[in-house]
C-alpha cells in the first residue's frame, strides 16, 4: 500500500486514495528529490484497481516500472487492463527534439509502430523491432499500444487537448458497472514545462484547466514542481511556485534538512493546507483534522520510505 | 577495482565491451576514466544518463575530466562524439592521455614501479625509513600497532579510491611484442589505468571511432545561412535554403548527435532503417552493441550564442529524451562561473550558486563541480598543498530506484562504510550534503579524487616532540616543509595561514594555528608558541593533531573540539603563559 508509515497521514476520507475533486501539489529541491512521493500514489491507485493517468516530462515509463516493482505493482499489468496510461513527454516535447523536415526526407517512409515487440526499449535489455521515427514503440507486452507521445505545439493548449483526449478514453474504457473509477493525473514535473519556454501563466492556465477536467472524471490532479529556494529569484520560477500552491488543494512540501545532511533522515516533508482546503472546510465538505497540517521527518529506504515524526527516526531511539 | 566477475558465465559476455553491471541494481555502466568519479556515481556512469561538470575558473580541470571519458571510450571501442566550440575537437582528441605501462613494455613493468604516483613512492620510502629507524607511528603499514592499538579493529578509514593496476597482463604477456594482442569484449578493462604525462598513440587515434562536432564552425555556417535570410522575416515564406529550418546552434548539434545516434545504431527507438530487420533480441544482441559516449566541452560559453534563453534547456531535455532509449551517455562540461552575480560566487553552502545553472542540473542526472585553488583568493591552497581544489557532488543518478546507487556502494560518499553509526556522526542521505568533503588532485599520472583534510601539522614524517633547536622556524618555513613533503607543485603562497578555509574537514588544525597568530605572541616573535594548558582538551584531538598525549613535557598547546566555526577562538590559559616551557610546536 504505498508507504505505510505515509498513509496515516494522508487525508483519510478516501484513504488510501485522495479525495476525488481535490489538487494536490507537490514541491521539492534538488536536495531532496520528491519522486518518491508520485510512486506512492501510483502504487496506491493501481492497488485500488483505480485509473491513473502518468505524465512523465522528465522521466520514462521504465523508471517508474523498475520503482513500482519495489513497491509491489505491476505496471505492466495494468497497463494492459487499462488501468494506468503513461504519456511520453521527454522525447517529442520541445521542437529540438522533432528532426528537422530536410533531414526526414532523406529516412525511408517511417513504417506505423508495430505491436509485436517483445521488450522494453531500456538500453540494458533487448532492442524492439521497427519503429517510427516520430514514435517510440514502447511496448511491454504483445497486445500493448506504445505510450502516447506528447509532440511539440507551440501553444500548450494542444498539450490539454491531448491530455483531456487520453483521459477520457482511459475514463470510458474502465467503465465498469456502476460506479465510476476514480482517477488520478500526475504531472511528473511542471517545471519542466516552464523551463523550455513557455510562458508562466500558460502553464498555471494549463493547471488550472487540468484541474477542472480531472474533476469532471471524479478525479485528482498531483503536480510536480521543483521549489529550489535558490530559484526564488527568478519571477518566472516563484511565480509558477506560488501560481501552483494557490491552485491546491493540498501540499506536500519537501525539502532537506535546515541543518544539513544526515544519514538518517533525508529531509523533511510538510503536509500544509492549500487555499482549497480552506474553501473546502468552510463549505462543510471536509470533515474535522481531516488533514492535519504537520511536518514530518523522511527516510527513503530501498523500497519504503519512512515517515515519521520528527526526531524520532531510528537513529536516534 | 577488479573486473566485476558475474556469477554466471555467460552473461559476462552479454554485456558491451567495456561496461559493467551495477552491483546494485543491474544497470549498465561505463567507467569515466576516473575511477574516484566512478566510485561517487555508484560504480560508473549509467548508460543512458547526462553527467554535468561545472568547470573551475583558471584551470581546466574540467576538460580533463572530458579527457579522461573520452579516452576510456577509446579505449574500449566506443564510438565517441566530441562537441566543442572554443578548443577544436581535433586538439583535444589529440591531445588525450596515453595509457600507463604502453610505453614502458620491456622494462620492469612486472613490477610496477614505474606506475606508480610519486606519492605513493615518497610514502613507501618513508614507511621503510621509519621502521628502520623503530619508530612506533602508528602510521605504519605494519598490522600491529603498538600506540593506537585499539584502533586496529576499526576498518581503515578509506580517504581515497585505489586505482587499479594497469592491465598490462594481457599486454605484456609476449615480451617484447610491439603489437597489442587485439582485445576481446571481456578482456577490455572497465576502467583502464592512464597517464597524464604521455599522449594517446596515433595507433590508438587511428582506430578509434570519433566524430567530431566543431560548434564554431556550425555556427559560422548557421550565421551565413541566417544572414541571407535577414530580409525575410516573415515565417510562413517556403524555406529555399537548409538554414531555414535550423535556427540556432544548439538544435544543430542535437541534430548531429541524434544523426550520429542513429547512423551508429545506438539508438533503440530510432532506426536507421526501418525496413531492415531487427538485430536479434536478447543477450546475445548486446554483446555486438557497442556505446556511443558523448562529449561536450564547454557548452553554454559564450562562443556558444543562443537564441532564446530557454534553448540550453531545451537541449538537455532533449538530448535526455534521446539518450534514455539509446546506448549512449554524455559528459557535458559547463564553464558555471560565467553564471552567476557576485554575491552568489561567495555561497558557502556548496549548492550551485546561479538559478541558470540549478535548472540545468535539474536535467542532468549527475552533477559536479571543481573548484581550483589557483588563484583563490584565500589562502586555503597553503594550508591544504596536497590538493588542488574542492570537488562538489550536486548530484548523483538515481536511476530506476528511489535511491542511488552511490548510497549504498559508494566509498568516497560514505556508503559502503557504515561502521558504528552512532551520533555525532554524518553521512550522506539522499544527497551528498553533510558527507566528507571531496576534494582533488591532480598528480603527475593521475587525477585522484579524495576526502578533503588538512595534512598534520608538520607533515607526516617530522612530527617531533621534543623542541626544534631552531630558533628562527617560522611559519613560512613550515608550509616550506609541507611543500617539500608533497611532489606536486602547488599554487600555494608562502605566507601565513590564516585559518579562512571555509570547508576544510578538520578543525583542530585550524583554531590551533589561528590562536596561535591572534595570540599575538609577544616573547616569541619568530612564531614559536608558549605551551599552555587547556582545559578541556581531549586525548582524542591531541593525537589527531599529531600531538603528545597530554602530561608529556607539562601542558601542550592542544587543539579544541569545536565544530567547524572560524578562526577566533581565545581560550583561557592555565598560568604557564609567561614560563619559558619549552615549546613542543613550531609554528
Amino acid at each position: 500500500m504505498g508507504y505505510a508509515s505515509l498513509e496515516s497521514h494522508l487525508p483519510s476520507s478516501h484513504a488510501p486514495l485522495l479525495p476525488p475533486g481535490t489538487f494536490l501539489s507537490i514541491s521539492d529541491t534538488q536536495a531532496s528529490d520528491g519522486n518518491f512521493l508520485l510512486h506512492h500514489f501510483v502504487s496506491n491507485y493501481i492497488k485500488a484497481d483505480q485509473n491513473v493517468v502518468l505524465v512523465g516530462l522528465a522521466g520514462i515509463l521504465v523508471h517508474y516500472t523498475m520503482v513500482g516493482r519495489k513497491l509491489g505493482v505491476n505496471l505492466a499489468t495494468a497497463r494492459t487492463k487499462g488501468n494506468f496510461q503513461f504519456v511520453d513527454g521527454l522525447t517529442q516535447l520541445t521542437d529540438y527534439a522533432a528532426p528537422n523536415k530536410e533531414y526526414l526526407a532523406k529516412l525511408a517512409e517511417p513504417k506505423p509502430a508495430t505491436t509485436t515487440s517483445t521488450a522494453t526499449p531500456s538500453p540494458p535489455t533487448t532492442t524492439t523491432t521497427g519503429a517510427r521515427i516520430t514514435r517510440p514503440a514502447a511496448a511491454a507486452a504483445t497486445p500493448l499500444a506504445p505510450p502516447k507521445v506528447l509532440s511539440y505545439s507551440p501553444k500548450l493548449v494542444e498539450l490539454y487537448r491531448a491530455l483531456e483526449g487520453i483521459i477520457q478514453e482511459t475514463a470510458s474504457k474502465t467503465k465498469t458497472g456502476p460506479s465510476e473509477k476514480q482517477l488520478v493525473l500526475i504531472l511528473d514535473d511542471l517545471s519542466v514545462l516552464l523551463n523550455c519556454g513557455w510562458p508562466c501563466r500558460d502553464v498555471l492556465a494549463l493547471v488550472r484547466y487540468l484541474k477542472l477536467l480531472v474533476a469532471k472524471f471524479n478525479g485528482t490532479l498531483i503536480t510536480l514542481v521543483h521549489a529550489d529556494g535558490l530559484m526564488a529569484e527568478e519571477v518566472s520560477q516563484d511565480g509558477l511556485v506560488k501560481g501552483v500552491f494557490y491552485e491546491a488543494d493540498y501540499i506536500i512540501d519537501v525539502r532537506g534538512l535546515d541543518s544539513g545532511g544526515s544519514r538518517d533522515v533525508h529531509g523533511q516533508l510538510s503536509l500544509l493546507h492549500g487555499p482549497g482546503y480552506l474553501l473546502r472546510q468552510r463549505s462543510g465538505q471536509v470533515r474535522e483534522n481531516e488533514w492535519p497540517a504537520l511536518t514530518l521527518h523522511y527516510k527513503i529506504l530501498d523500497n519504503n520510505v519512512e515517515v515519521f515524526a520528527k526526531g524520532y527516526s531510528s537513529g536516534v531511539l | 577495482m577488479s573486473s566485476f566477475k558475474k556469477r554466471v558465465p555467460s552473461a559476462q559476455a552479454s554485456l558491451p565491451a567495456g561496461c559493467r553491471l551495477s552491483a546494485y541494481n543491474g544497470q549498465v555502466l561505463i567507467s569515466t576514466g576516473v575511477p574516484s568519479l566512478d566510485d561517487i556515481l555508484g560504480g560508473g556512469l549509467p548508460v543512458g544518463t547526462i553527467l554535468l561538470i561545472q568547470e573551475d575558473r583558471q584551470t581546466s580541470y574540467g576538460q580533463l575530466l572530458l579527457k579522461y571519458f573520452l579516452r576510456q571510450g577509446i579505449v574500449a571501442g566506443d564510438k565517441c562524439v566530441v562537441v566543442s566550440g572554443d578548443e577544436s575537437p581535433e586538439a583535444i582528441v589529440r591531445s588525450l592521455m596515453g595509457i600507463a605501462g604502453e610505453e614502458s613494455l620491456e622494462s620492469q613493468v612486472q613490477t610496477g614501479v614505474d606506475n606508480r604516483d610519486d606519492e605513493d613512492e615518497e610514502r613507501r620510502q618513508r614507511r621503510k625509513k621509519a621502521a628502520a629507524a623503530g619508530g612506533d607511528d602508528e602510521d605504519s603499514e605494519q598490522d600491529r600497532l603498538t600506540i593506537a592499538w585499539r584502533y586496529s579493529g576499526l576498518k581503515k578509514f578509506e580517504s581515497g579510491v585505489e586505482a587499479r593496476p594497469p592491465a598490462i597482463s594481457s599486454r605484456v604477456g609476449k615480451a617484447g611484442s610491439t603489437t597489442e594482442p587485439a582485445l576481446t569484449p571481456s578482456q577490455i578493462p572497465f576502467c583502464e589505468q592512464f597517464d597524464l604525462t604521455t599522449r594517446i598513440s596515433a595507433k590508438a587515434l587511428e582506430s578509434a571511432d570519433t566524430t567530431l562536432i566543431d560548434s564554431g564552425e556550425l555556427q559560422k555556417a548557421v550565421q551565413a545561412s541566417d544572414s541571407d535570410l535577414e530580409d525575410d522575416s516573415d515565417d510562413d515564406l517556403a524555406p529555399s535554403a537548409s538554414g531555414r529550418n535550423q535556427p540556432d546552434l544548439y538544435r544543430n548539434v542535437l541534430d548531429k548527435i541524434r544523426e550520429t545516434l542513429i547512423q551508429g545504431g545506438f539508438s533503440t527507438t530510432l532506426l536507421k532503417d526501418p525496413s531492415a530487420p531487427a538485430p536479434a533480441p536478447g543477450a546475445a544482441g548486446l554483446a555486438e552493441r557497442h556505446i556511443c559516449r558523448i562529449g561536450i566541452n564547454s557548452i553554454a560559453s559564450p562562443s556558444w550564442r543562443s537564441k532564446t534563453p530557454h534553448d540550453l534547456y531545451k537541449f538537455l531535455h532533449a538530448l535526455r529524451g534521446l539518450l534514455r532509449f539509446s546506448f549512449g551517455a554524455a559528459v557535458i562540461t559547463i564553464p558555471a562561473h560565467l553564471y552567476g552575480t557576485i554575491d552568489q560566487r561567495h555561497a558557502t553552502d556548496g549548492s550551485t550558486t546561479s538559478p541558470y545553472i540549478h535548472r540545468l542540473e535539474q536535467l542532468c542526472d549527475a552533477s559536479v563541480r571543481i573548484e581550483s585553488f589557483a588563484g583563490a583568493q584565500t589562502n586555503a591552497s597553503s594550508a591544504a598543498s596536497a590538493y588542488h581544489g574542492l570537488f562538489h557532488v550536486h548530484k548523483v543518478p538515481v536511476l530506476n530506484a528511489l535511491i542511488p546507487s552511490s548510497t549504498k556502494l559508494s566509498v568516497l560518499l560514505d556508503g559502503a562504510a557504515k561502521g558504528s553509526g552512532g551520533p555525532g556522526q554524518s553521512g550522506s542521505g539522499g544527497s551528498s550534503k553533510g558527507v566528507n568533503n571531496l576534494g582533488f588532485k591532480v598528480r603527475r599520472k593521475r587525477f585522484a579524487i579524495e576526502t578533503f583534510h588538512l595534512p598534520p601539522e608538520g607533515g607526516v614524517g617530522q612530527r617531533r616532540t621534543s623542541a626544534e633547536p631552531s630558533s628562527g622556524s617560522s611559519s613560512s618555513s613550515l608550509s616550506e616543509r609541507k611543500k617539500s613533503s608533497s611532489s606536486t607543485k602547488s599554487s600555494s603562497n608562502p605566507g601565513p595561514v590564516t585559518g579562512s578555509i571555509k570547508k576544510a574537514g578538520s578543525s583542530e588544525e585550524r583554531s590551533v594555528q589561528s590562536r596561535a597568530r591572534s595570540l599575538g605572541l609577544g616573547n616569541k616573535p619568530s612564531g614559536q608558541v608558549d605551551v599552555h594548558s587547556v582545559p578541556g582538551a581531549s586525548g582524542m584531538a591531541r593525537k589527531m593533531m599529531g600531538l603528545p598525549p597530554k602530561g608529556i613535557q607539562g601542558a601542550v598547546a592542544s587543539g579544541c573540539n569545536t565544530g567547524g566555526s572560524e578562526a577566533g577562538h581565545k581560550h583561557s590559559h592555565g598560568g604557564a603563559g609567561s614560563g619559558a616551557n619549552s615549546s613542543l610546536l613550531d609554528f
